[in-house]
């Protein structure tokens, strides 16, 4: 199974980064990009992703609001929270917004996400 | 150009020796004034670290992360795809000097590394030289002042250029002096824009900061314009030799 994967971030850098750890992963595949939490509610709603990497800080509703829509209207969807924070450093929604794990964003790479995404199953 | 409006501190050439003595009222008024100042100036240094913490997440600390993630990528790829690994490694380059101008822009915000080495002459003469409308500065003849001192005109002047280039319209011109003179140094940043009624216009935060800035260290702001005649921008602080 592929799984179809949607980036929101308002980083440029990162969305770079995160296409190329997606291109070089052939179980997974960028189907979108957003760059703030309104557009990633909007795209998981057209695009259907099994997979969502939110930034927590961005502009508007942020990550973390945009996480709990997601998780509410489509619970199959599974979505992973990503920031330069420390974990302990997390506002205490991040943990009850319906994101299933998260990951410091210069964690990403394809075999901790495939951890991340077996896990959940 | 005629005064319209001024701030000013508790430094003053005009003020006059014989002056009787301010009331009670005016006491108050001023100590009232002077809480207010402070708790700006607070702010201001708060708000200030709030930008340098946002600067650095959105600056560099993203291309950093992107390094990171790309070179765990590249390291994989190295074997398995060359072209690949090539390819992303100019894409770490781009990261790299990217990661390298957003830190250079920052430092140069908090301190510019020319006024540190060579003073403000010559740093208000790159400020000049980067501004966005065509600006004439003369500061040649300026001596070396404490550092506090240097920084708080060195930032007025760039507030009130960065206020021209916003507001002083298409084809504006700016010229920024800087004299010592009797234990004072004088500074001013005029322009030949559109200007601004004072009676009417709101002074903005920029402006707050650099008279609250000048007031702490004695000295004063003064702003004045008229509509269609530019405005000008002028300030003096006491400095001891």
């Amino acid at each position: 199974m592929t799984v179809r994967v949607l980036v929101a971030d308002d980083q440029a850098p990162f969305r770079r980064a995160a296409r190329s750890v997606l291109g070089a992963a052939a179980d997974f595949q960028l189907v979108g990009e957003a760059t703030s939490g309104e557009e990633a509610v909007a795209l998981v709603d057209s695009l259907r992703p099994d997979l969502v990497l939110m930034d927590i800080k961005m502009a508007g509703i942020g990550g973390i609001e945009a996480a709990r829509s997601i998780s509410a209207a489509y619970p199959e969807t599974m979505t992973i929270l990503l920031s330069t924070y420390r974990e302990e450093d997390l506002p205490l929604e991040a943990r009850a917004c319906g994101a299933a794990a998260y990951l410091h964003k210069s964690d990403l790479g394809g075999g901790r996400l495939r951890e991340l995404w077996e896990r959940r199953r | 150009m005629a005064e319209r409006a001024s701030i000013d501190g508790d430094f003053g050439e005009d003020s006059d020796p014989v002056e009787p003595e301010p009331s009670c009222d005016e006491l108050l008024l001023e100590v009232e004034e002077l809480r207010a100042s402070r708790a700006r100036v607070v702010a201001a240094a708060d708000a200030e670290r709030r930008r340098i913490e946002r600067d650095l997440h959105d600056g560099a600390q993203q291309h950093l992360v992107a390094l990171a993630v790309n070179l765990q990528l590249v390291r994989q790829l190295a074997d398995s795809d060359p072209a690949g690994a090539k390819t992303l490694l100019e894409e770490i380059a781009r990261d790299v000097r990217e990661a390298l101008e957003s830190v250079r822009e920052l430092a140069h915000g908090i301190y510019p590394p020319l006024l540190l080495d060579r003073g403000l002459a010559e740093a208000l003469g790159a400020a000049g030289s980067a501004a966005v409308i065509p600006t004439r500065v003369e500061a040649a003849a300026l001596d070396r002042f404490p550092p506090e001192i240097e920084a708080t005109v060195y930032f007025c002047c760039l507030e009130a250029l960065q206020n021209a280039a916003r507001h002083a319209g298409a084809g504006a011109r700016a010229h920024v002096r800087a004299w010592h003179d009797q234990g004072t140094l004088h500074f001013e940043v005029e322009d030949d824009g559109a200007g601004f009624e004072p009676a009417t216009t709101t002074m903005g935060a920029g402006l707050t900061g650099m008279s609250d800035r000048l007031g702490a260290l004695g000295g004063r702001l003064t702003i004045s314009s008229e509509p269609g005649r530019g405005a000008r921008v002028s300030g003096a602080v006491p400095v001891a030799r």
